[in-house]
């Protein structure tokens, strides 16, 4: 199974976009700053990683440049 | 007033009709200015010539002129007459010309749109009082230039944030739709969740419309007040009792206290004042720990003010983000806490409704120890001299 990391602050759309990926066999975890987000990217293989466009404690363009 | 750096007219006609006009300007401008600068030359090159036509005089004098007296005579008048006119030119340089040109120079900086002028040039004269009046202009020029371009900034940075705070539940809300309406998806057992979270994202959205509502409304001071005087201790014992009730049903501990001595009365306006009261209580509880939250009300007088200290023992606030907590959309915690109905303008609108009664919302605050919000409000002058009589 494939494993995705969505990283949102609005958990009402995290948990939407985690219902979809579930649905069509996706496994999704959510986290809702992008340090954690980043600190999951780096230890965790992920085949997607879909994040927020505006992110607490770290803007989204550092998550995607490292 | 002739601005040509200003970029307040967007279209093209306008700066167009700029452009003419600073053109035509600029003629005029060089014109004079060249004018000026000659008959400043002239006046500031002709004397020494003017003085060496003067000696030769005087040496014709001696030379052709027998009789010794009449030559010493008029070189001692020629003499004074020239001391008298080189003195009369110098202050004529010093006090006018010098200070003109200063000030053209500053009038130019002001016509291209830098407010940020001083001249400094002191003289005992009209033209002294010309420049001190400049200064003072530019100055007032600058900060309101300053002011603008704040609130201009702010400007964008409240639609931008309207925008994003306003965007964020509607796409929740339209995901959430387009997932019940998608027939492939099998999401019965989720469906009562979906309509749930739809449900609350809209009472969010409406939340949000009311507190813009009413901030803009308190910012273009248009909000009707029905003030009256009220006696403060009756006011606050039965209001209290309301939030004792209410906080202690959510188990959160509460006490009041009030210090006063007598009664005084407050002009107030109590649906506005508890709306105020409101968002401060609704701030600690809502940031505050889920056990152990304690809220502490203390009334006391203080220089002819009522002070309300509302006290907690909540995570506090960090040094840095306490000046920042009254601006519009400013929140402490970064994830948007919508299950709260924190839409980031509650303190911005206590402090708005507090200023509107004269009085005034101030923070302290130690990290990990809990946070101190004080409203003071001013005693009613006419009830405080017949309570000091």
């Amino acid at each position: 199974m494939k494993r995705v990391l969505i990283i949102e602050d609005d958990m009402d759309i995290a948990e939407l976009e985690r219902d979809y990926l579930q649905f069509n066999s996706y496994k999704a975890e959510i986290v809702q700053d992008g340090v954690l987000g980043l600190k999951k990217a780096m230890t965790n293989m992920y085949d997607v990683i879909a994040v927020n466009l505006m992110l607490p404690q770290k803007d989204r363009f550092e998550i995607i440049m490292i | 007033m002739f601005r040509p750096s200003r970029r307040h007219f967007n279209s093209k006609r306008h700066n167009q009709c700029d452009d003419k006009c600073f053109s035509t300007f600029q003629r005029i401008h060089l014109h004079h200015h060249r004018e000026f600068h000659k008959y400043h030359q002239y006046f500031r090159y002709f004397r020494p010539a003017f003085v060496l036509f003067n000696i030769l005089i005087l040496y014709l004098l001696f030379n052709w002129v027998g009789f010794k007296g009449i030559g010493i005579f008029f070189a001692v008048v020629i003499s004074i007459k020239e001391i008298v006119h080189f003195i009369f030119m110098l202050r004529l340089e010093k006090r006018i010309f010098t200070p003109i040109e200063k000030l053209k120079l500053g009038v130019d900086e002001i016509s291209k749109g830098n407010y940020n002028v001083k001249v400094e040039c002191d003289v005992p004269n009209d033209l002294g009082l010309l420049i001190y009046s400049f200064n003072e202009m530019a100055q007032k020029l600058y900060e309101s230039e300053k002011i603008q371009n704040e609130y201009e900034e702010n400007r964008k940075t409240l639609v931008a944030n309207i925008s994003h705070d306003l965007k964020t539940p509607i796409t929740a809300i339209q995901g959430y739709i387009e997932a019940l309406l998608d027939e492939n998806i099998k999401i019965q057992g989720d469906k009562d969740k979906y309509l749930k979270t739809i449900h609350h994202n809209t009472v969010y959205i409406n939340k949000l419309i009311d507190d813009l509502f009413l901030f803009s409304k308190l910012d273009m001071q248009k909000l009707d007040f029905a003030f009256e005087s009220v006696g403060i201790g009756t006011f606050m014992d039965d209001f209290m009792e309301e939030y004792k009730f209410d906080l202690e049903e959510k188990n959160i501990q509460f006490q009041y206290i009030s210090d006063l001595k007598q009664e005084y009365r407050v002009n107030l306006d109590g649906k506005r004042f508890h709306q105020a009261f409101n968002n401060i209580i609704s701030n600690a509880v809502q940031h505050g720990p889920e056990n152990d939250l304690s809220i502490r009300i203390k009334m006391y007088l203080q220089n002819d003010f009522i002070c309300l200290a509302i006290e907690d023992n909540g995570y506090g606030i960090a040094e840095d983000k306490l000046p920042h907590i009254f601006e519009r959309f400013y929140r402490i915690d970064i994830e948007r806490k919508k299950e709260y109905m924190c839409t980031g303008l509650g303190l911005a609108i206590a402090r708005e409704l507090i200023e509107a009664h004269c009085g005034e919302i101030t923070v302290s605050s130690k990290e990990k120890q809990g946070t101190c919000f004080t409203i003071k409000l001013p005693v009613l002058q006419e009830y405080r001299d017949e309570s000091t009589t």
